[in-house]
């Protein structure tokens, strides 16, 4: 990689992890289609979707690590929460990542259109909903016995929630789908997880997207060790791309938080839309 | 368990792994010459270490990164076991002994 092409991979790196910071999404939904693009345009010269894919479950490592600190410190991640689920979702992402080596580019980049085509739907029909906290007196035994019920001090009701986790063994399955996202398409694998916590484990809102963060972090890892083996961690791409990522996602977090609003986020999904369709246009060799 | 204390070690390990990989981008923008190849094997890499080859560098960044995840795992097992948390203990020693057996099957059978 020349100097250029470091210079583009900072920069692009830079509004991905500022965009995912305004927008609650990881780095990897928007850093992947960005760099495919780079590839197109002829300044990544040589980069395959492999290692774009690579690069992107490595720099959720460090964004998710980065987040997920923040929350530890507050006490809102529940960390045994996420060592119970990521027992099973490294499993996933060894899969995921295992079966990234052996199917066509092109196909993993259909998949990744119509992943990055059902986030942006999200986003544009999601609305600003305050989490609803179901506490509820419900005893799942293994939760019970592996103390992960918890609690943690709401700032904006201003008060202690406390909540019971329920369903543990049926969440513990299903987290290996977020593992097998994650190694798949080198996303974090919160689409899925965070769902699971919420739906499945009556996990409060803000407790499942900061314990998720822990697991993803725990994805990457995995993830990262996985392609380093297979040779597909491209060590320009990879630290070009952290540099950018972080420091955008510092930018995106600190400055531009007024920005998060209904009308962003709309426009910013149907621009995850184009991509979302670039990708599979692409994927199915009419572009 | 001190949260306060995995938040420093994620802390710190983020930042140096930044600040190492950084390095080694900045020393091939300035022309300094790498001599080893893109997949490099252990050997390679821990001479290119020695040398201070501005790819091993980043790969030594990119390495630490990796490596919080699973230093975070071993800081709570040893955190779990002083406060006598024994099945939290085994639990997190499975997720790091699931982690240790992947790579050693990527290693050595895939």
């Amino acid at each position: 990689m020349n100097l250029i092409a470091i210079l583009y991979t900072i920069i692009i790196a830079f509004l991905a992890g500022a965009i995912g910071a305004m927008l609650g999404l990881g780095g990897g939904s928007i850093l992947v289609p960005f760099l495919d693009i780079l590839v197109d345009q002829g300044i990544l010269e040589g980069v395959t979707f492999r290692e774009i894919i690579a690069t992107s479950l490595v720099c959720t490592v460090t964004t998710a690590s980065t987040s997920s600190s923040i929350y530890i410190k507050r006490g809102i991640t529940n960390i045994r929460l996420g060592i119970f689920l990521g027992l099973i979702s490294i499993i996933g992402v060894f899969t995921g990542a295992t079966i990234m080596t052996l199917i066509p580019s092109n196909f993993l980049r259909m998949l990744f259109g119509i992943l990055l085509t059902y986030t942006a739907f999200n986003m544009i029909k999601r609305r600003q909903k305050k989490s609803v906290i179901k506490i509820t007196n419900g005893c799942d035994k293994v939760a019970e016995y592996l103390g992960l019920n918890g609690s943690y001090f709401d700032e904006a009701e201003n008060k202690e929630i406390k909540y019971n986790v329920r369903n543990s063994i049926k969440g513990l399955l299903l987290s290996f789908f977020g593992g097998l996202l994650a190694g798949l398409l080198g996303i974090g694998g919160g689409v899925i997880l965070v769902p699971i916590m919420v739906m499945i484990l009556n996990v409060p809102q803000k407790v499942a997207s900061a314990t998720s963060l822990f697991i993803i972090g725990l994805n990457g890892a995995t993830g990262g060790i996985v392609y380093l083996i297979s040779g597909l961690i491209n060590p320009y791409l990879v630290s070009a791309s952290m540099i950018g990522i972080i420091m955008g996602a510092t930018v995106g977090t600190k400055f531009l938080r007024k920005l998060r609003n209904e009308m962003l986020r709309r426009i910013f999904g149907f621009f995850l839309i184009y991509l979302a369709l670039r990708m599979i246009l692409k994927g199915l060799g009419i572009i | 368990m001190h949260e306060y204390d995995v938040y420093k070690l994620i802390r710190v390990g983020v930042i140096i792994s930044i600040t190492i990989s950084a390095i080694g981008l900045l020393m091939i923008s300035m022309g300094v010459e790498t001599t080893m190849s893109k997949n490099p094997t252990l050997a390679e890499f821990i001479s290119g270490i020695c040398r201070l080859d501005p790819l091993a560098i980043m790969y030594l960044g990119i390495m630490i990164l990796i490596l919080i995840p699973p230093a975070t795992l071993t800081y709570l097992i040893i955190s779990y076991l002083i406060h006598k948390n024994t099945n939290m203990g085994l639990l997190t020693t499975s997720v790091l002994i699931i982690l240790i057996t992947i790579t050693l099957i990527k290693l050595f059978l895939l």
